[in-house]
């Protein structure tokens, strides 16, 4: 079952159902009904519904993509009614309904996977195994900025909405969050700013600290267009790895000539061979199919999903105002 | 403005509606029309109540405006075919107008000052009359304010503001078109920048439009909105260039400036060459155009062998040290040129007496602002203090 009609289960999750051998999707569950039979359409789906509690009769695994907020609510539903679930990601909005939902997915044995795709991408693989290799030595301090001005054709304005779960850092952030915890482990939040006046923020600047003290810095923005990559200084040298899809990667250390490629060289290693990212949708979906059927593990489950969770609480909890003096010029005169 | 007041902004994901949102937020309720959540980012950071719905569409525009006390129309047609950028500007303001007078809301309808052309020189004021034939944009917000106006006359609490070349954070045109332009070629100063540049600061035009939202003298009014004094173009584009860290522009006489192909038979080919050939200075210039570039590659041992000895070595030398003699000079269109080479002044005492506006920036406090956003959006390099600090940071915690 796909829950959730949106752009996500539009272009990405559907059509790699379509091309999982084994896998049959055979309902859309969707609040606009009308957009999930036009999308049922589309893809060939026999049954469109308006809500999951409707469609889990017809399926024994589901596909959420819905917004932010109704994860954990609908997660828990279907999870209870025996259904295997692959969670968009965020997971949930907080570590406590993380872990609830980890609990029940394992006490009843079934599979919970969280859909943290970036961690298939292959330069961030070669990331994760430069560092286990301490390729660069010790961590001295590293740097990730990632943003462009916001182009996914939404059809709906969860993300831009508080009460929904919005905002940059549980949008994109949370793929961050989760790279940063799965690179380097034991994160320490130090200091965290935003642009909500309000709504939902756009701009975000954070510090985390490594167990030796070296300083993570972040930066993520929905309007401009920053670096987009990630560079770890290390004792020996560092590494720069863009964090697009096909990122190219950077490594410099010591004496050693300056590596520049794209990641793809390394998909062997990192064990893919990709041609887009709709492909890495497939290999997620294969990846959940094998879980269910006890021949695999889910490459993010609960409990991982749940420090990057943490992680977003914590940060959030220590928020500062983000100066920006030309939004808060003083104006107060005419008004 | 107060916490119990509901407006409406059209076009507030664009750069003055969302600046008016941000401006708004937390001291009145803000409804925003848009047409798709895309571009909603800067918008979203506040509590406003985002209505999808297409400015063209009757009927969404009145539900929009259902209850709201004052509608800002900010929108028109920036994009697609000059019907569907006039299908929008004009067939928007209609649709607005009627909301308003369903809805009983005040209107602040947002032109510009190219309704009235470019005047060669003197005092722009309300009084001119508004032109035809200065293309789309400018045709289109003629034709809206005729509605506008037309509605304001059978009793539509309606406003008209008329701001100049708007500046800022965010500025599609007056900040981030100029700044991608300076970083890609060479920006013509006609008449060495000479002319009256006519530009206000983003915040000034919201403190306008605000003013035209409560004071009762705006109504039935049209209003030209732009800073104190004018500065020169020289010193606007200036701006510019001491942000980017690098000249940018190069002064030229109006001829100069000018398309060729749009100068119709009087410049013909020949008139060229004869200019160029008295003129080195004029030679090296157009020598460093797009097509002047192509032409010496084409016929480079040509182009070099005809040339003469400047007149001028030392202010050549000069030049070039000062320029970029690899980036090519951008050309004007003869109605470009015109509005850079005018000296007339737009005045704004009409909007000082009866809107009680004041202006408060001039042009150094607006600039200041523009680049400190300039240089957080990575559209100009950050101050060498700024990336002395930073490397300074790196160095001490590298340690």
């Amino acid at each position: 079952m796909m829950v959730g009609a949106g752009r996500a289960a539009e272009s990405l999750h559907l059509p790699a159902a379509a091309m999982t051998a084994q896998v049959t999707t055979s309902v859309i569950a969707d609040r606009n009904l009308e957009r999930a039979r036009e999308v049922a359409r589309n893809y060939g789906v026999e049954q469109a519904v308006a809500g999951a509690e409707e469609g889990k009769a017809f399926a024994d695994a589901a596909i959420l993509a819905l917004p932010h907020h109704l994860h954990a609510r609908v997660a828990r539903e279907l999870l209870e009614a025996g259904l295997h679930v692959l969670v968009e990601k965020p997971l949930a909005l907080t570590a406590a309904e993380c872990a609830e939902l980890g609990t029940i997915a394992s006490e009843r044995r079934l599979v919970l996977e969280v859909g943290m795709v970036r961690r298939r991408f292959p330069a961030l693989r070669f990331v994760k195994r430069a560092l286990e290799r301490e390729l660069l030595g010790g961590i001295r301090r590293v740097t990730l900025e990632e943003g462009m001005p916001f182009a996914w054709e939404v059809t709906s304005d969860f993300t831009f909405r508080r009460e929904t779960g919005g905002g940059v850092l549980a949008d994109s952030g949370i793929h961050v969050l989760d790279l940063l915890a799965w690179w380097f482990g034991e994160l320490e939040p130090v200091a965290y700013s935003d642009d909500d006046m309000g709504g939902v923020e756009a701009e975000v600047q954070f510090t985390l600290r490594l167990p030796s003290g070296a300083p993570v810095e972040v930066e993520l923005s929905r309007t401009r267009e920053l670096r987009n990559s990630i560079i770890i200084e290390g004792e020996r040298g560092s590494l720069e790895a863009g964090l697009a899809f096909g990122g190219a990667l950077r490594l410099d250390i010591g004496e050693a000539p300056l590596l520049i490629g794209q990641a793809q060289p390394h998909a062997s290693e990192a064990g893919g061979d990709y041609q887009n990212v709709r492909e890495l949708f497939i290999e997620q979906l294969e990846n959940f199919r094998d879980s269910i059927r006890g021949t695999s593990s889910p490459l993010v489950d609960a409990s991982e999903a749940m420090v990057a969770v943490g992680l977003l609480e914590r940060l959030r909890a220590m928020r500062e105002p983000l100066e920006l003096p030309w939004v808060t010029a003083n104006t107060t005169r005419a008004a | 403005m107060n916490e119990g007041t509901t407006v409406l902004i059209t076009g507030a994901t664009g750069f003055i509606g969302g600046r008016l949102v941000e401006m708004l937020a937390g001291r009145a309720r803000v409804r925003a029309l848009v047409s798709a959540y895309t571009r909603t980012s800067r918008i979203a950071r506040y509590p406003v109540e985002m209505v999808r719905g297409d400015i063209r569409d009757e009927a969404a525009v009145a539900q929009a405006a259902r209850g709201v006390d004052v509608i800002f129309h900010c929108a028109y047609g920036s994009r697609g075919t000059p019907e569907e950028k006039r299908a929008i500007t004009v067939g928007g303001t209609k649709n607005v107008i009627a909301a308003a007078r369903a809805s009983g809301a005040r209107l602040v309808h947002l032109s510009t000052q190219m309704v009235y052309g470019t005047p060669e020189k003197g005092v722009i004021t309300e009084e001119l009359p508004r032109q035809e034939g200065g293309g789309t944009y400018a045709e289109s917000k003629v034709e809206a304010e005729n509605l506008v106006e037309a509605a304001a006359a059978a009793g539509l609490p309606a406003t008209i503001l008329q701001p100049t070349a708007v500046y800022g954070p965010w500025a599609p045109v007056w900040t981030v078109g100029v700044l991608a332009r300076m970083r890609e070629g060479k920006v013509p100063l006609v008449n060495g920048g000479e002319g009256a540049c006519n530009a206000v600061y983003i915040d000034d035009v919201i403190q306008a439009m605000l003013l035209a939202a409560r004071r009762e003298g705006a109504l039935g009014e049209r209003f030209l909105v732009s800073a104190r004094e004018p500065v020169s173009w020289r010193d606007f584009y200036g701006s510019y260039e001491e942000m980017l860290g690098f000249p940018a522009t190069v002064p030229v006489r109006v001829e100069e400036a000018v398309e060729p192909q749009r100068r119709g038979r009087r410049w013909a080919l020949p008139q060229l060459l004869e200019l160029a050939r008295e003129e080195p200075s004029v030679r090296s210039r157009l020598g460093n155009t797009f097509e002047g570039q192509l032409a010496r590659r084409l016929a480079g041992p040509l182009f070099r062998r005809r040339s003469t000895p400047s007149r001028t070595p030392e202010l050549d030398k000069l030049r070039r040290l000062r320029s970029k003699p690899e980036l090519p000079v951008y050309r004007l269109s003869p109605t470009d040129a015109s509005f850079y080479a005018s000296t007339a002044r737009v005045e704004i005492g009409k909007a000082q007496r009866l809107l009680g506006y004041e202006p408060g920036y001039d042009l150094r406090a607006g600039m200041e602002l523009t680049g400190e956003w300039a240089r957080w959006a990575r559209l100009v390099p950050a101050k060498a203090e700024e990336q002395q600090a930073q490397q300074k940071r790196k160095g001490v915690e590298a340690q």
